[in-house]
């Protein structure tokens, strides 16, 4: 089996501050690969572990992925092929620079998160589907089988489970009850540094990169919460609850 | 101006053509069972994104629609991802409101995690997936002319089973008083104690993604979240949640928010109007002998 992984890095979300008077977040905090990013290696993992092949990480994103990428490889991923440079980034590029890489190459299975935890728009996996000409598999909670030349999946719907098969090479998106995704210890993460990662330029892709997109503005709701903190003699906290609680309703 | 709109489910059908109504669009909708449209395409039902996207194919070409509408469900994302792909039109998912602005649409969603409202143009056509319980079902006089039509089976994936998820009736997105925990109730059988608290408050159980999705401890249709359920009470308790943005974006609706934790700097501190730091185990049976 050769599988590759499309994967995310993300700003650490946690880490965002909003400025209180102008609402607007700052963005100079770290980045990391994002959570259902790893589910998916991790899924790609387990399907090495059972079926052999080679499990690729590939990720078009910042100056920083050259970095982050060593997230990936250092869960176990054997090696990576990444675009970091600025672009201009939304799903049409993304989706673009994507399908460049995997059809360089023959891949049967090619995974992702089945949405990124910052914009949570879901499009990548289809779009890279449909620029490859291959079947879909979105938002898949197990992966019953793989064998000769198909998968089975069990897909995690909003009102129904589904079970479907497609023939393979396919794409598959999971969610984030896939799996538990593993922690690299020390030496994994050592031993990521060794790991090839293959830097391409979008020079040498020849992507076309379009913009049809304008953000008008990207604010932080207000948040208007009064944040008075309660503590002490258990009794006491209790009754402060109880008045507010007859008050309010 | 015109849309094209198809949603698996009528409600949702009927959200969303009572919010493009308003935009003033003709509305020509797929749908599978009777929903209110200006053109109601009556749909054999199938669930497969290939024959979606091929059906949505066939009819927009037929009547070049200046906006494509799926409601923001995981079909609805896919197959309007996979048609923009093949398109070409730009496309928006997760819209939490739509405007028309000219020759162009301004739509708002949620980024950084839900950090941040992204209020983001695009020109028409478009293709757009809305969540649908952000807008309510209104009286408009729609034209109701009803057609006959065929989603072909397509190539693409084949489905052997489909599983009705049981749903439960919750009534939390209108009730008064909702008691939400998060994974700082260690047990399931300690769940009990949070169902005692709600009797007394006469409110509604709700919970956050792990309690829901990872432990199964209380259905999928109980969480409280980006991708769950957007709650506005009038008073939330809120019981062991560290307040993951995730789960912050469904609660900015209540007007007080009690939160209990035993982290005196959980992130929910930020979203409460009164934070309690105090151990759960001993606090609430207190509470609800107090009640």
């Amino acid at each position: 089996m050769k599988i590759a992984v499309c994967v995310k890095e993300i700003y650490n979300l946690e880490q965002v501050k909003i400025i209180r008077e102008t609402r607007e977040p700052i963005l100079d905090v770290p980045k990391k690969l994002d959570d259902l990013s790893k589910n998916a290696i991790e899924e790609a993992l387990r399907i090495r572990e059972k079926h052999g092949g080679e499990v690729v990480a590939i990720s078009a994103g910042s100056k920083d992925l050259k970095k982050t990428i060593k997230e990936a490889l250092a869960m176990g991923a054997d090696r990576a092929i990444i675009v970091s440079e600025d672009f201009q980034s939304n799903a049409e590029n993304t989706a673009l620079i994507l399908s460049k890489i995997l059809s360089k190459d023959s891949f049967d299975l090619i995974l992702f998160g089945d949405a990124s935890s910052d914009e949570y728009s879901a499009q990548m996996a289809p779009r890279v589907a449909e620029l490859l000409r291959i079947p879909q598999i979105t938002y898949v909670r197990e992966i019953k089988e793989i064998s000769d030349g198909k998968i089975v999946c069990i897909r995690d719907m909003d009102y129904y489970y589904e079970t479907v098969e497609s023939n393979l090479p396919c794409v598959v998106s999971v969610t984030n009850e896939i799996n538990e995704p593993r922690i690299p210890a020390l030496k994994d993460i050592l031993k990521a540094s060794k790991k090839p990662v293959d830097v391409v330029s979008l020079n040498d892709l020849k992507v076309e990169l379009v913009n049809p997109y304008q953000i008008l503005e990207n604010l932080a709701p207000e948040i208007d919460r009064k944040q008075e903190v309660i503590q002490g003699d258990l009794k006491e906290v209790v009754k402060q609850i109880v008045e507010v609680i007859r008050r309010e309703i | 101006m015109k849309a094209l709109l198809f949603s698996e489910t009528p409600e949702n059908f009927n959200r969303l053509s009572s919010m493009l109504k308003k935009l003033g669009l003709d509305i020509h909708g797929i749908s599978f069972s009777e929903v209110k449209a200006d053109y109601i395409y009556l749909a054999n039902e199938r669930l497969d994104y290939p024959s979606i996207v091929k059906a949505f194919e066939e009819l927009g070409n037929k009547l070049n629609p200046d906006l494509y509408v799926f409601s923001s469900t995981k079909l609805g994302k896919e197959v309007a991802s996979r048609f923009s792909q093949r398109t070409g039109l730009p496309c928006l998912t997760e819209c939490l409101s739509v405007e028309i602005d000219g020759s162009s649409i301004i739509a708002t969603r949620y980024s950084l995690g839900g950090k941040t409202l992204m209020k983001i143009k695009t020109d028409l056509p478009a293709v757009i997936a809305v969540v649908a319980d952000a807008f309510e079902i209104e009286d408009f006089d729609f034209k109701m002319e009803k057609v006959d039509f065929e989603i072909k089976e397509a190539d693409g994936i084949n489905v052997i089973s489909r599983e009705e998820k049981r749903r439960e009736k919750v009534g939390l997105r209108n009730a008064d008083v909702v008691v939400c925990f998060g994974r700082g109730v260690r047990r399931k059988e300690d769940i009990e104690l949070i169902e005692k608290l709600a009797e007394k408050l006469n409110a509604e159980i709700g919970c956050t993604r792990p309690i829901s999705h990872d432990y199964r401890w209380l259905p999928e249709e109980r969480m409280i979240g980006l991708s769950g359920e957007k709650i506005s009470p009038k008073l939330l308790i809120s019981i062991g949640v560290s307040g993951q943005i995730q789960h912050a974006v469904g609660i900015m609706n209540s007007k007080t928010v009690i939160a209990i934790n035993n982290d005196e700097n959980a992130p929910m501190k930020e979203y409460s109007d009164y934070y309690v730091i105090a151990d759960l185990y001993s606090l609430i049976p207190e509470l609800i002998k107090l009640l």
